[in-house]
C-alpha cells in the first residue's frame, strides 16, 4: 500500500492536510508530514532532513508519494530523495499535484492499493472535481498552451483542422477511441487524426484500429483534419466529445497491480497472489475453462463470392453474439458504460482496416477463415508494437473478436454468448485468460469466482467481472493452470489472493470476514428500517425521491419505505438516441428489483425546452418553466409518452408500481393521459404482453401548479393519488425563480399562500379518499414534519439522506397536538410569524 | 600553499559573520521581490552552523566532513529555498573534498565547481534567471580560468569575488524566472537579487579566508 508524505512550509498546513487526507485514507495508509522547521515555534520553512524522516515513516515497499506545497518545498524534497539509500530512491515519487486536492485523491487511491503511478495520476487529477464544480476547464496541458483546443481552423488546402488534448487517464484506449470513431463516422467528411506528441499518424478517424494505434496517452495532443461537406460539423462534434473527456467516467477503472507470486504460509496451504480485479470472497472447486481449439484451414478456396458471403455471415453472427453479451451486462443496473466495451467490439466488425485486407485476401484466393485470421494477426502485431500497456491490453479485445468470427466460420453453431463451449459452470473458473465474451457469458448465480493466469486490472474481462459482481483475481501466473480440476479454492478478490486447498482456519477466517461485513450491514439496516410511527401510534410512510438506480440503492440502504418519486429524466438525458420502450422497461425493472417489493411511483418525463434532448429537436422557448413541459409535452408528443407508459405498464405487471404525471393544470389533461394509459394497456394485452388488470395500476398527478391545487377536487375525481411537489408549487405561487439570485431570498415554502394551497389540495384528497403525499424539499426538512402531518399528510418522500432525521422527528410527534397547532398556524398571514410558530412548536411538546 | 582545515573553518565563520552583518540588507532586498525572509533564513541557518561547529578550534580535520556537516545543517535550518540550495552547495563541495585534510588550488576549484553545479541542478536555474547562479557561475569560471592562466589561489579567488559581485549587480535589470520573485514577472526588474547577493558574500568570504 503506497505511503504518502505531505510537505509544507507550514507545520499547521501539513497537519491540516494530513487530517483531511486521513479521513479518506482510513487507518491503513501510512501518512506522514514534514511541515515547517524542526525548531522552537516551528517556523515556516522546509527541511530536507524532516522530509527524509517522513519518507521513512511512511515507507512501504509499494513506494511513497510525496506531495509538496511550493518553492523550497520542492527543492528540499528533491534533496531528501537524493539523500535516500539507492534502493529506496526509485520508489519515491515527487508529485506535482496540488497539495490539498492531491493528498485527498492520493489517499483514496492508496487505500485502494493502487500502484504508485496510479496514486500519482489520481493525485494529479485531483483538481478535476473543483474545475467541474466551478465550470472552469482543467488546467491546460503544456501541449495545449501553444495551440489550445478550439475552433476549427482552415489550413492552406481548405481542410479544416482541430487540435485536441486528451485528458483521459488511460489516453484514447478502446472505449474513448470507440466514441471518437463513432462520432467521426456520423458525418459526411473525410477525417484523419494524428498524434502530434509522438508524431504518429495520420490515421483515418473512422477506423478504431487507426485511432487506437496512434497510441494517444494522457496529455497527448492530437491534430484532427477534416474535409468534405460536413467537415465543420465533425470537428465541432469531436471537440465537444473531447470536452466531455470522450464520455469516460472520471474515475476510470484502475485496480491494484501486483506480480504473480507464490507464497507458502506456515499453515501449509499454498497461496497464489495476483491482481485483485473484482472484490469479494469466493469458495469452490477449480473449474478449468479451456479454449476450444480452432484449426484454421489454409487451403485456398475457389469461389470468391461464396467466401465473401461466408465472411459476411460470420461477421453478422459475431455481431449478434456481441449484442447478446452486451445485453446481459447492460441489463444489470447502471452498467451501461461497461456494456460499451462491446461497442468497441462491434466496431471491429465493421472496421475497414480489418475487413479490407481480409476481403482482398479472399479475392486473391484465400478461404474466408484464413483471410480473416491473417488480417487480425496483422492488426494484432501492429497493436503489440505499442509501448503503452493499456493499449496492448486491447489486443485481448481484438483476439476475442478473432475467435468469435472464426468460430462462426469453422465451428458448430455456437452457444449464444461465447466462442467456447459453455457447460453450466459452477465453482471458481480457472483459465489462462478470459475474453470479454467469456466473462459476460458466465452466470454469476453459479460461478463463484474467476482466477486467471494472465490479464491486467484494466482488461475488459476485469471490468466486466466487476460489473457482474463476480469476485476475480487475475494475473496469478501460469502456476494456477496446473491446479487440478476440483481442487478446493478460496479466492479473495479484494486482496488478490487464491488459496489452494484452504485449511479450516483459512475458511473460518474468510467466513468470519464475510459475516463481519454482513453484520455491519445488517445492524445499519435494522436501525434504518424501523418504521416511522407517531407517538400516538400512526404509521407514516417515509419514502425517498430518486433520479437513478444508485439513488434507489441509497434509498433502500437509508431505510426508505419505497420510492415516492422516481424522476425518469436520467433515462432520457443521458441517452444519445430516444430510449426505446424495451430499454426503459429494463431500467425501471432493475429499479423495481432493487426495491424488492417496496412501492415505486414513477413520474413520466418532465423536461422543458431548457433541457434539450439531442433526439428531440424543439424550438427554444422564451420561458421554459411556463412552456411545454411535463404532461404538456407528453400529450403533444404521444409517441414519447406512449413508449414510456408502455414500459411502465410492463414493469407494473410484476411489481408494485404506480404512475404519476407532472405539471398537470386541468382535469382534461389527466383524462387525456389516462386514455393514453388505457389504450397502451389494451394494446399490450392484445399483443399478449403481461400488464396489470384494468385500473389496477394506480395513476396519480403531481400538484405543483397553483391551478392544480385550486382545482384539486376535480383532479381528485380523475386521479388515484396526489403528490404535492412543494418546490415548483412554491416557485409558481410566489412567482419566484430560485435560480435567480436577485429574488431567491424571497423563496419561502412557509408563505401562507403556499401552505393554503397545500392544505386545500390535501383536504380535497382526503375528502375523495385518495392518498396524498408531499415530495418537495419541505418533506425532508424535519422542521416542517409536524406541520405537514398536522395538515393531514401521511406520506412523505424525500432525499435518502434526510430519512433518518425525519423518521426520528416523527417518533416524537403527537398527531392530535400537531393537527391543533396546524390549524392555528393556518390562520396566520405572515410568513415570518409562521416560521416562528413552527419553530416554537418543534421546540415545545411536539 | 595548500588550503587547511582551519582555513575552511574560518571561511564558514566569515560567511556566517557576513550574513549576520547583512541580515537586514538581504531581507530588504528580498522584501522587494520575494517573501522578505532571505536574510533571516540564512542567518538562522548559519548561526545553527556556528552552533554545531561550536568551539572547533582544530587546525586539522576532514575538510569533506566539515563541509558536509555545514550542508546538512543548512538543509534543516534555513527553511527557504536557500536551505536546499546552499545545503546542496556545501554537500557537493564536501563530497568533492571527502577525506581530505588539505586542498590544493585545483582542489578548491573543482570543489567549487561541484558545489555550483549542484546549485544549478537543484534549482534548475541558468545564468540570467536572476538567482544565486548569476553570482556563483561567473565566480567558479573565474577561479578556473585564473588558475589556468597561472595565477595563485589568492589572486584567483579575488577575481572570483569580483566576478560574483559583477554577476550580482547584473541581476538588477533582470526579470526573475525562478523562485518566488518570478511570480512578480516584469515587476521583478530593477531590484538586486538577494540570493545572488548572499552568494557574493560567500565568495568574498572565500577570497578573504582561503588565500591567506
Amino acid at each position: 500500500m503506497v505511503g504518502i508524505v505531505l510537505v509544507s512550509h507550514s507545520a499547521k498546513l501539513a497537519e491540516g492536510v494530513a487530517e483531511l487526507a486521513g479521513q479518506m485514507a482510513g487507518p491503513d495508509v501510512a501518512l506522514a508530514v514534514a511541515g515547517g522547521l524542526d525548531q522552537p515555534g516551528r517556523p515556516l520553512g522546509t527541511d530536507a532532513a524532516l522530509i527524509g524522516d517522513a519518507i521513512d515513516q511512511a515507507w512501504d515497499d509499494d513506494g511513497v508519494l510525496v506531495l509538496m506545497d511550493l518553492g523550497s518545498a520542492v527543492l528540499s524534497a528533491e534533496l531528501a530523495v537524493e539523500l535516500l539509500p539507492d534502493e529506496r530512491r526509485s520508489r519515491v515519487l515527487l508529485c506535482d499535484a496540488p497539495l490539498v486536492e492531491g493528498a485527498v485523491a492520493a489517499a483514496v487511491a492508496a487505500r485502494l492499493r493502487e500502484p504508485l503511478d496510479t496514486v500519482a495520476a489520481e493525485a494529479r487529477g485531483g483538481l478535476a472535481g473543483k474545475a467541474a464544480q466551478l465550470g472552469t476547464a482543467p488546467a491546460p496541458q503544456p501541449a495545449a498552451e501553444a495551440t489550445p483546443a478550439g475552433p476549427a481552423k482552415p489550413s492552406a488546402d481548405g481542410t479544416l483542422e482541430l487540435r485536441l488534448v486528451v485528458h483521459n487517464a488511460l489516453g484514447l484506449h478502446a472505449r474513448p477511441a470507440a466514441r471518437f470513431v463513432q462520432t467521426a463516422g456520423r458525418f459526411d467528411a473525410t477525417t484523419t487524426a494524428e498524434n502530434l506528441t509522438t508524431h504518429v499518424g495520420p490515421a483515418s478517424a473512422r477506423s478504431l484500429n487507426g485511432i487506437a494505434t496512434l497510441g494517444v496517452l494522457q496529455g497527448h495532443e492530437i491534430l484532427v483534419r477534416a474535409s468534405g461537406r460536413e467537415a465543420a460539423q465533425v470537428l465541432r462534434a469531436l471537440s465537444d466529445l473531447a470536452e466531455r473527456d470522450f464520455d469516460e467516467p472520471a474515475a476510470a477503472e484502475t485496480a491494484a497491480a501486483a506480480a504473480g507470486a507464490e507464497v507458502t504460509r506456515p499453515s501449509g496451504a499454498a497461496v497464489l497472489s495476483g491482481i485483485g480485479a473484482s472484490p469479494g470472497l469466493a469458495t469452490g472447486g477449480a473449474v478449468h475453462l479451456r479454449a476450444a481449439q480452432l484449426v484454421v484451414p489454409r487451403e485456398p478456396a475457389a469461389d470468391v463470392a461464396a467466401e465473401l458471403a461466408r465472411l459476411d455471415a460470420a461477421l453478422a453472427a459475431a455481431d449478434r453474439q456481441i449484442r447478446a453479451a452486451r445485453e446481459r451486462v447492460a441489463s444489470r443496473p447502471d452498467r451501461s458504460y461497461e456494456a460499451a466495451i462491446f461497442d468497441a467490439h462491434l466496431l471491429f466488425l465493421t472496421d475497414e482496416a480489418l475487413l479490407a485486407p481480409a476481403r482482398r485476401r479472399i479475392r486473391e484466393g484465400a478461404n474466408a477463415a484464413d483471410a480473416w485470421d491473417t488480417a487480425v494477426t496483422e492488426a494484432v502485431a501492429a497493436w503489440r508494437q505499442l509501448s503503452d500497456p493499456y493499449q496492448r491490453e486491447r489486443v485481448r479485445d481484438l483476439e476475442s473478436i478473432r475467435s468469435q468470427v472464426l468460430t462462426a466460420l469453422l465451428g458448430p453453431p455456437p452457444e449464444p454468448g461465447g466462442p467456447r463451449e459453455q457447460p453450466t459452470l459452477t465453482g471458481i473458473i480457472v483459465a489462462a485468460e478470459l475474453t470479454p465474451a467469456d466473462t459476460a457469458s458466465l452466470d454469476p448465480a453459479v460461478v463463484s469466482g474467476i482466477a486467471t493466469a494472465y490479464g491486467g486490472p484494466t482488461s475488459h474481462a476485469a471490468i466486466l467481472a466487476r460489473a457482474l459482481g463476480i469476485p476475480a483475481v487475475l494475473g496469478l501466473g501460469p502456476a494456477v493452470l496446473s491446479v487440478p480440476d476440483g481442487t478446493p479454492l478460496l479466492l479473495d478478490g479484494g486482496r488478490g489472493t487464491l488459496t489452494l486447498v484452504p485449511g479450516a482456519a483459512d475458511l473460518a477466517a474468510a467466513r468470519a470476514k464475510a459475516e463481519r461485513a454482513a453484520r455491519i450491514a445488517g445492524s445499519a439496516d435494522r436501525l434504518a428500517s424501523e418504521p416511522a410511527v407517531t407517538s400516538d401510534g400512526t404509521r407514516i410512510e417515509v419514502a425517498a425521491n430518486a433520479g437513478s438506480a444508485d439513488d434507489v440503492r441509497r434509498a433502500v440502504a437509508a431505510g426508505a419505505d419505497g420510492i415516492g418519486l422516481l424522476r425518469t429524466e436520467f433515462v432520457f438525458l443521458t441517452a444519445a438516441d430516444m430510449p426505446t420502450e424495451d430499454e426503459q422497461a429494463a431500467v425501471y425493472a432493475d429499479i423495481a428489483e432493487i426495491l424488492g417489493g417496496r412501492p415505486l411511483i414513477i413520474r413520466t418525463l418532465d423536461v422543458g425546452a431548457d433541457k434539450p434532448l439531442p433526439y428531440l429537436p424543439r424550438d427554444a422557448e422564451p420561458n421554459p418553466a411556463l412552456g411545454q413541459r411535463g404532461i404538456r409535452l407528453g400529450l403533444a408528443r404521444p409517441d414519447l409518452l406512449r413508449a414510456q407508459v408502455r414500459a411502465i405498464l410492463r414493469v407494473a405487471a410484476r411489481h408494485p408500481v404506480k404512475l404519476m404525471f407532472p405539471m398537470v393544470t386541468t382535469a382534461d389533461e389527466v383524462r387525456a393521459a389516462l386514455d393514453l394509459v388505457a389504450d397502451a394497456r389494451r394494446a399490450l394485452a392484445v399483443a399478449g404482453v403481461p400488464v396489470p388488470a384494468e385500473g389496477a395500476m394506480e395513476t396519480g398527478v403531481m400538484i405543483e401548479v397553483p391551478a392544480a391545487a385550486l382545482c384539486a377536487p376535480a383532479l381528485a375525481d380523475a386521479a388515484d393519488f396526489f403528490s404535492v411537489g412543494t418546490n415548483d408549487l412554491t416557485q409558481y405561487t410566489l412567482a419566484i425563480d430560485r435560480a435567480d439570485e436577485a429574488v431567491a431570498h424571497l423563496y419561502n415554502p412557509l408563505h401562507p399562500a403556499v401552505l393554503r394551497l397545500i392544505q386545500f389540495a390535501t383536504e380535497a384528497a382526503l375528502r375523495a379518499r385518495i392518498p396524498v403525499s408531499v415530495c418537495g424539499e419541505v418533506a425532508g426538512d424535519e422542521r416542517f414534519t409536524a406541520l405537514l402531518l398536522g395538515l393531514g399528510i401521511r406520506d412523505l418522500s424525500m432525499a435518502a439522506n434526510s430519512i433518518p432525521r425525519v423518521k426520528q422527528r416523527i417518533l416524537g410527534i403527537d398527531l392530535v397536538a400537531a393537527t391543533r397547532r396546524a390549524r392555528v398556524i393556518m390562520d396566520q398571514s405572515d410568513g415570518r410569524r409562521i416560521a416562528q410558530m413552527v419553530d416554537d412548536f418543534n421546540a415545545g411538546a411536539g | 600553499m595548500p588550503v587547511t582545515y582551519r582555513q575552511v573553518r574560518d571561511w564558514v565563520g566569515a560567511f556566517a559573520a557576513a550574513i549576520a552583518a547583512n541580515k537586514e540588507y538581504l531581507t530588504e532586498l528580498d522584501a522587494a521581490i520575494g517573501d522578505a525572509d532571505h536574510g533571516i533564513n540564512m542567518n538562522r541557518g548559519m548561526q545553527a552552523v556556528l552552533g554545531k561547529l561550536g568551539a572547533d578550534e582544530s587546525e586539522q580535520g576532514d575538510i569533506g566532513a566539515l563541509l558536509k556537516s555545514v550542508g546538512m545543517t543548512l538543509v534543516s535550518t534555513v527553511g527557504g529555498a536557500g536551505g536546499p540550495l546552499y545545503g546542496t552547495f556545501f554537500l557537493r563541495m564536501g563530497a568533492s573534498a571527502a577525506g581530505r585534510q588539505e586542498l590544493s588550488a585545483a582542489d578548491v576549484a573543482s570543489a567549487l565547481a561541484a558545489g555550483v553545479a549542484g546549485v544549478r541542478g537543484r534549482g534548475k536555474a541558468e545564468p540570467g534567471d536572476k538567482t544565486m547562479v548569476d553570482a556563483l557561475v561567473p565566480a567558479a569560471e573565474a577561479v578556473e580560468s585564473a588558475l589556468a592562466d597561472g595565477a595563485d589561489l589568492g589572486a584567483a579567488l579575488g577575481k572570483a569575488a569580483a566576478a560574483a559581485r559583477a554577476g550580482m549587480e547584473a541581476t538588477i535589470p533582470l526579470v526573475a524566472r525562478k523562485g518566488r520573485a518570478s511570480y512578480l514577472g516584469p515587476r521583478s526588474a530593477g531590484h538586486q537579487d538577494p540570493g545572488a547577493t548572499s552568494s557574493w558574500l560567500l565568495i568574498q568570504a572565500a577570497a578573504d579566508t582561503l588565500a591567506g
